[in-house]
C-alpha cells in the first residue's frame, strides 16, 4: 500500500497516488468480503474451524520472516542489533505504547544508524 | 451512526501509527478492536486474520473484515479508508521530503534507523499475535516451521498457507 503511494505519486503526483492506491484495493476488498460471507455460513464446521487454525499459524510466521528477512541488512553493522533487541523488550517484556517505545528506542537508533551509515 | 463515525475515527488513529505497515502493529489493533471496542471477540479476530493472510492483496485486510463485521459492506469500505488516507498522506510526504534532503548520509540514517526500528516492532508483533491466536504446541511448531522454510527455501507462501491449512482440516492444530 505505501509502495502504492510512492510509486504512484512518482509518475502522476497526488492524482497518480490515488490511483494507485484505489487499483490495488478494490479487487481485494471485494474477494476478501466474498471469504467473509463464506465464513459467516461455514465457520461452525469442525473442519472451517480448523482450516482456520491452521492458516493463522502459518500467517503470524509469514509476519515474523519479514522481520527475519529484514534483518539480513543490520548483519552488515551489528551494532543495530541492539536497536532491535531494545524495541523487542520495550515492546513484548515492559509492554510499552508505540509512542514510548519509538521516543526511547529513536535516539539511539538513530545515533547508530549515523555510525552505520558513515561505515558503510 | 455513532459506531459508524467511531470505527472510523478509531481506525484513523491507528492508522496514524500504523504508517510503517500494519503487521508491526497488530497488538495495537488487536487491543482496539477486542479489548476496547469490543466490536469483535479474540476468537474471531483470529479467524479474520487467518482469512486476511490467505486473501490476495494488501495486508490490511483484517480491518476490512472487522469493519464488515460491525456494520456491513459499509462497515468494511469505511474501515479500509480509515485505515487507508492518514498513513497514505503521511507516506506521500514523508517520502517527498526524504526525496529532496541533499544529504546522502542523513537520508541513509534515517532509512537506516527507521529499518532497524521496524524490524523491533514487527518481530514483537509477530510474537504477541502468537500468543493470541497459537493455541496448540503444534500451532507454535507450524508458525516456526513456516519461519524457517521461508528463510532457507524460494517457496511461495500461498503453499505454506495451504499446508498450514491442510493440517488445520485433518485436526492437528
Amino acid at each position: 500500500m505505501n509502495l502504492a503511494v510512492c510509486i504512484g505519486s512518482r509518475f502522476g503526483g497526488a492524482r497518480g497516488a490515488l490511483a494507485a492506491t484505489l487499483g490495488l484495493s478494490l479487487g481485494p476488498i471485494a474477494i476478501v468480503l466474498c471469504l467473509a460471507l463464506l465464513y459467516e455460513h461455514y465457520s461452525y464446521l469442525e473442519s472451517v474451524k480448523g482450516l482456520l487454525r491452521g492458516i493463522s499459524a502459518v500467517g503470524v510466521g509469514l509476519i515474523a520472516s519479514t522481520g527475519f528477512k529484514m534483518m539480513r541488512d543490520e548483519f552488515r553493522y551489528p551494532a543495530m542489533f541492539l536497536v532491535v533487541a531494545l524495541t523487542m523488550i520495550a515492546a513484548t517484556v515492559f509492554h510499552l505504547g508505540l509512542g514510548y517505545v519509538v521516543l526511547l528506542v529513536a535516539p539511539i537508533a538513530v545515533f547508530l544508524a549515523r555510525k552505520k551509515a558513515q561505515a558503510l | 451512526m455513532s459506531i459508524l463515525l467511531s470505527l472510523f475515527l478509531k481506525l484513523s488513529a491507528f492508522s496514524l501509527v500504523a504508517f510503517g505497515g500494519v503487521n508491526a502493529l497488530l497488538p495495537v489493533l488487536f487491543n482496539l478492536a477486542v479489548h476496547q471496542e469490543h466490536w469483535i471477540d479474540v476468537q474471531t479476530f483470529s479467524d479474520y486474520f487467518a482469512i486476511a493472510q490467505a486473501a490476495p492483496g494488501p495486508n490490511f485486510m483484517t480491518v476490512t473484515l472487522i469493519g464488515w463485521h460491525v456494520y456491513g459492506v459499509l462497515g468494511a469500505l469505511l474501515a479500509t479508508l480509515a485505515i487507508a488516507w492518514p498513513s497514505s498522506i503521511m507516506i506521500y510526504f514523508l517520502q517527498r521530503f526524504i526525496m529532496r534532503m541533499k544529504n546522502p548520509l542523513s537520508k541513509q540514517t534515517i532509512q537506516y534507523a527507521a529499518a532497524a526500528l521496524a524490524i523491533g516492532l514487527v518481530l514483537s508483533s509477530a510474537f504477541e499475535i502468537a500468543l493470541q491466536i497459537n493455541h496448540s504446541l503444534a500451532a507454535y511448531i507450524l508458525t516456526i516451521g513456516t519461519i524457517a522454510i521461508t528463510l532457507l527455501t524460494r517457496w511461495h507462501p500461498l503453499y505454506l498457507i495451504a499446508i498450514g491449512g491442510a493440517l488445520g482440516v485433518l485436526g492437528f492444530i
